[in-house]
């Protein structure tokens, strides 16, 4: 496998107008010091709550968004530094899925055209019947059928519309897709068709993926490793398995148990040890570690130190000062909380 | 006696132009204590269920059938009495809790509110019935939080608070719409654990209306899928959950990614669900059944009991043997 994306110290900071005209805008840190890459043919899961800048560093990827510090480093290239026209030749290799199928479909564009749109720009050398045959092919490939090509988008459903969505995406033969919450506004039997889909497209035309969801299970279905952000921060980047079967940060490991399980004997038996509070504005975070506000485990030195990422082992990272601790005394939790 | 019995139940929205029926005779039970999961997908009438249950239809919908709370008919029942019931017996969440509270209006207020209106206590005495659930619903500093805005509560906070209205009058029936939809998976699990407790302490039986298996899986006792307006399997969790025997039951099971195991495929239903405007012919399930046979084309399956408290809609006899279907 080889590096395709690699992304180093990324920052981003909004500017919000804090209500008053004269008064100073407020900042609000989305994302600080995030860094990791992505291997080619990889799906890189990234996770958290809302607020956790998963949305925005996916942006910050395809460079939607600026960002404020940091660099995108996509085969060796800083995105940050190539100029606008330049950056749209490159636009093709790099696609993004949305959440709301629906919101992201000109309603007034027929599906041919939407799908077809990409091309005009990043692909102007095709003629009309290279671009119209390749739409059939999309539409193929993510289970439409060619006849609804001049359909518009109202005539669909959630699901279908999703397809066109990925359809647009794949067009332009992109090696990496961002897919931003791609299943969150479908129903459980649709989702289930479209993860699949997404990993057939995957395979058939050697795609790299993040995906970025707040459903923990859809993750795990879907990523070979996971990044998990708390209040715009790394706090745990690991293998799919290692992070499920043998979490590190406390707030991993909350955020597991608090997922509910569709088993009604494991659910019974299972202590949902639901985390207190609940996440703290990201315009005031707390000092230090930004979740000790809600970790049983937080001691003083965590309002002080703000954790640096440590390598656990090979690929995997956690940024929590006493995760040895923790992981060395399993009981400790038990005593702590009492 | 039970205390909700819900006997074919019959929702209907007048349409420009044309009539659309979205519940079709639909029946349950609840026991007092017993939580019921109300399960189904978009569009499947889950909702308009409990809407009509407390009469809260639209302008233009109206229910027929019957819905008896405590041995009394509700359905057809004159608004004003229709008031007491909901306030004191019955009471409802809803999934947005920000757009269920008054923003004009401070916690407090809207709380006593309630109080005074219903159980004709003073303002004060229902001041401090008021902080007293707040802190039921085990908000930290309820005496603080009853002098906010909703704007200055956050989602879990407003979403405690609505619970903590539903509760003031100790209703004997909580009917909870997606009450955890919009809520991140850490406050959903202190939510659900509240609702557990609260069933336990104040003996409230609850309607969890749901599309998440999970959430119903740690919570009900029992459980009813909804697909297109109709009931299609009743049954306790259990047994719906380790031995389905509705398709669709069945098909919601394998389509749910599940966190702790990673799974090569999902095994989703095909197609999508159908317009309830234009139903398919015989079972309405058929097009996407993997189940089908002559006899699901043309004719429509009546629910019916096949074991003692179990009943489904399926024309299928026996266990479910899923293939894996190769979708």
């Amino acid at each position: 496998m080889s590096e395709l994306l690699r992304i180093d110290n990324l920052s981003k900071t909004f500017s919000i107008n804090a209500g008053g005209f004269f008064s100073k805008p407020l900042k609000l840190k989305a994302l600080q010091d995030i860094s990791f890459s992505v291997q080619r043919g990889e799906t890189l899961g990234i996770v958290g709550e809302s607020g956790c800048g998963k949305s925005t560093l996916g942006r910050c990827i395809l460079q939607l968004l600026k960002p404020d510090e940091g660099r995108v480093l996509w085969m060796g290239t800083d995105l940050n530094r190539v100029p606008g026209e330049e950056m749209r030749k490159r636009r093709k290799d790099l696609q993004i899925i949305f959440q709301d199928p629906l919101a992201s479909l000109n309603p007034r564009m027929t599906v041919g055209e939407i799908v077809a749109d990409p091309l005009k720009t990043l692909m102007p050398e095709l003629n009309r019947e290279q671009r119209r045959q390749r739409v059939m092919e999309m539409m193929e490939a993510v289970g439409l059928q060619p006849e609804m090509i001049n359909r518009y988008p109202h005539e669909f459903s959630g699901g279908q519309a999703q397809r066109i969505g990925i359809a647009r995406a794949l067009i332009t033969e992109p090696k990496l897709i961002v897919c931003d919450e791609p299943v969150s506004a479908l129903d459980v039997s649709i989702q289930a068709q479209i993860l699949n889909l997404l990993s057939e497209l995957k395979d058939q035309f050697g795609l790299t993926l993040i995906f970025i969801s707040h459903n923990l299970s859809v993750v795990r279905h879907v990523s070979d490793r996971i990044l998990v952000l708390y209040l715009g921060r790394m706090v745990e980047l690991s293998s799919g398995d290692e992070l499920y079967d043998d979490p590190k940060h406390p707030y991993t490991k909350a955020l597991l148990t608090a997922v509910p399980i569709p088993d009604p004997k494991r659910a019974r038996q299972r202590s949902i040890d639901a985390l207190t509070g609940e996440i703290p504005s990201p315009i005031n975070p707390p000092s230090g570690c930004t979740f000790r506000t809600r970790c049983r485990y937080a001691t003083e030195r965590c309002a002080e130190i703000r954790p640096p990422l440590e390598l656990v082992s090979e690929g995997r990272q956690v940024a929590c000062i006493r995760w040895r601790e923790i992981d060395a005394a399993p009981g400790m939790e038990a005593s702590t909380a009492a | 006696m039970s205390l909700l019995e819900v006997t074919d139940l019959c929702v209907g929205f007048h349409m420009p132009g044309r009539d659309v029926q979205v519940v079709d005779k639909v029946s349950f039970t609840l026991e007092e204590g017993q939580t019921l999961a109300i399960v189904g997908e978009s569009g499947s009438g889950k909702t308009q269920t409990a809407f009509s249950i407390v009469g809260l239809l639209a302008d233009n919908g109206y229910s027929w059938g019957s819905v008896k709370f405590e041995g009394k008919e509700l359905i057809g029942l004159r608004e004003s009495e229709l008031n007491k019931v909901r306030a004191e017996k019955i009471a409802m969440i809803f999934q947005d809790p920000m757009t269920s509270l008054n923003p004009y209006i401070r916690v407090i207020d809207q709380l006593a509110e309630v109080l005074v209106q219903h159980k004709g206590v003073s303002r004060q005495q229902a001041e401090a019935e008021s902080i007293r659930m707040l802190d039921a619903v085990k908000l930290p500093d309820g005496k603080n939080i009853a002098r906010r805005f909703p704007h200055e509560c956050s989602g879990g906070m407003r979403q405690r608070i609505m619970i903590a209205m539903a509760l003031l009058c100790r209703p004997k029936l909580l009917i909870a719409d997606e009450p955890t939809t919009a809520l991140d998976v850490t406050v959903q699990a202190q939510m659900l654990e509240l609702f557990k407790s609260l069933t336990d302490e104040f003996g409230t039986a609850l309607i969890m209306i749901t599309h998440d298996l999970g959430v119903v899986a740690g919570l009900a006792d029992k459980m009813m899928v909804m697909y297109a307006g109709r009931a299609v399997e009743k049954g306790t969790v259990d047994e719906l959950f380790y031995d389905p025997r509705h398709p669709y039951t069945l098909g919601l099971l394998t389509s749910t990614p599940h966190v702790e195991e990673r799974s090569r495929r999902l095994n989703p239903i095909t197609g999508s669900p159908p317009n309830i405007e234009n139903l398919p012919r015989g079972c309405t399930f058929h097009p996407r059944c993997a189940f089908r046979f002559e006899r699901c084309f043309a004719e429509i399956p009546a629910i019916r009991e096949f074991e003692p408290g179990r009943s489904k809609a399926c024309h299928c006899e026996g266990k479910l043997v899923f293939e894996e279907n190769v979708a």
